[in-house]
């Protein structure tokens, strides 16, 4: 009884259960047979209880099995890899990052997110938002001013623990929503630009309709009193297959040219993915990419680094920069 | 009354019945053999085999449960915000585990596991898994005193299929 190979899975998995992943994953390369101790599904199924990981719902998992027994060619299909649902938690209620933080600069940092301009002169974080009614869940907000401020924002889903086979013959709905509201004392526009991308694809900026292009438009006229904040939600549904991530574009202006921030705001940008409860199992086939319609011109000042380069859905070759 | 527990080397130990009481394993073989507090006749005429646990090992195990013996059946804290339940290792307990040295550790934590005591389990478990944490696998390897059974092909896959971990 020396060594701790000699017990149970159980008594393995009580001390995994205090470690980090590196440490786990480094007790999977000691030896077979911690390696098939820690591979056990019971484990992980146990940790994301424990760490309330929301799951599919056991109907999805039970129907997915069913149909995925049926897909002989391809392997570690059709099966959720609850280590990695543990580990990366892609069900949680939000993909995107967040709070939204006291300084822009950090946020292109530590999120990745890219502004429309640097250094911030058209838009700016606000703390607490002024001119709207409070909303409890917003601490702080993105006020624009009179030339269109924008954020941008990249969701790389596999990276988030989403498999592709899910993305590919399940897809699930995904939502995208954003909280946003006007000053009370100024006229103002929203837009939301929201894309599926496979991956390393550019962000088409005139892309307007397609299944899997959503724009959101949103106009308030002067003296919006109360301004209240409303959720702008979209959904993803029936997208072709291939789609690796997601890129969201939020954009505001004021509509009267008045120095100060007196554009749209916006906060608390929500990615979630819906899991239905009954699993259904696409071919790569279905829901053909459906042909994207572009403006005529751009719509809004394009940010160079989300256009990296020249190119659209199916390869236009159109550039333009920013105005 | 006493209890007496006889080990895998033939060693018997003579216990107090709330201390035999403690570990669930010893709790149903007492049951299984009509073994009562409030019979004396049936505790002194049997004696219950532990073929798992060796002397060394039941004399520290004792040790632990005479220390806990007057424990309140404690409720593990809810600490962390997402409800995770976190074992705190008490003062007397990480003194009591400083001195054994890893391969008594895992033996102590053994025959915790296969006596059924929690407290003294988790104890030991929260222990291992501080001394672990952060380790490398060969360096873990060596802790566990384990010779390493995979080919470099078969590490090499198992890192490719958690290669996801590192995105």
């Amino acid at each position: 009884m020396a060594l701790i190979e000699d017990y149970p899975d159980v008594v393995i998995h009580e001390v995994a259960k205090q470690l980090d992943y590196s440490t786990i994953r480094a007790m999977k390369l000691v030896s077979r047979r911690l390696h098939s101790a820690l591979s056990d599904p019971l484990l992980w199924i146990d940790l994301c209880e424990r760490d309330d990981r929301p799951l599919p719902s056991r109907a999805f998992r039970k129907s997915l099995a069913d149909q995925a027994r049926e897909d002989q060619n391809e392997k570690m299909v059709g099966q959720l890899d609850f280590e990695r649902v543990w580990v990366k938690n892609p069900f949680r209620a939000n993909l995107m990052r967040s709070p939204i933080l006291p300084q822009m600069a950090e946020m292109g940092r530590e999120y990745g997110w890219k502004f429309s301009d640097e250094p911030y002169a058209s838009m700016k974080v606000e703390e607490p938002p002024q001119g709207t009614v409070p909303h409890p869940d917003i601490v702080r907000c993105f006020a624009t001013s009179h030339q269109w401020g924008q954020r941008c924002a990249t969701v790389h889903l596999t990276k988030e623990g989403l498999p592709e086979w899910l993305l590919d013959h399940v897809r699930p709905r995904i939502v995208v929503s954003e909280l946003v509201a006007p000053r009370f004392d100024c006229a103002s526009e929203y837009h939301l630009h929201a894309q599926l991308l496979r991956a390393g694809e550019p962000f088409d900026t005139r892309a307007k309709t397609g299944n899997r292009v959503r724009v959101v438009e949103k106009e308030w006229p002067q003296w919006t009193n109360p301004a209240h904040w409303e959720r702008v939600e979209t959904i993803f549904e029936d997208y072709p297959a291939g789609m690796r991530t997601l890129t969201v574009i939020s954009r505001g202006k004021d509509r009267q040219f008045w120095a100060g921030n007196y554009g749209a705001k916006f906060a608390n940008l929500q990615v979630r993915i819906e899991m239905p409860d009954e699993a259904r199992w696409l071919a790569e086939s279905d829901f053909p990419e459906v042909t994207t319609e572009y403006d005529d011109f751009p719509t809004f000042i394009t940010n160079r680094e989300v256009t990296g380069r020249p190119g659209g859905f199916f390869g236009r070759f159109r550039r333009f920069g920013g105005n | 009354p006493n209890v007496k527990l006889v080990t895998s080397d033939n060693e018997e130990f003579v216990v107090d019945f709330r201390i035999a009481k403690m570990s669930v394993t010893v709790s149903r073989l007492m049951e299984a053999m009509n073994m009562s507090e409030t019979d004396d006749a049936s505790l002194l005429s049997n004696s219950i085999p532990l073929p798992n646990v060796t002397k060394a090992v039941m004399a520290r195990v004792i040790e632990w449960c005479e220390k806990h013996k007057n424990d309140e059946p404690k409720e593990e804290k809810e600490n962390d915000k997402r409800g995770r339940t976190t074992h705190v290792v008490s003062d007397w307990d990480k003194e009591f585990l400083k001195n054994d040295e890893f391969g008594r550790l895992c033996q102590l934590m053994g025959a915790a596991n296969y006596l059924e005591i929690k407290g003294l389990f988790n104890d030991i478990s929260q222990t291992i898994a501080n001394m672990i944490h952060g380790k490398k696998s060969d360096e873990i390897a060596e802790m566990f005193n384990i010779h390493c059974d995979l080919t470099e092909a078969e590490k090499k896959e198992i890192r490719k299929k958690t290669a996801w971990c590192e995105d």
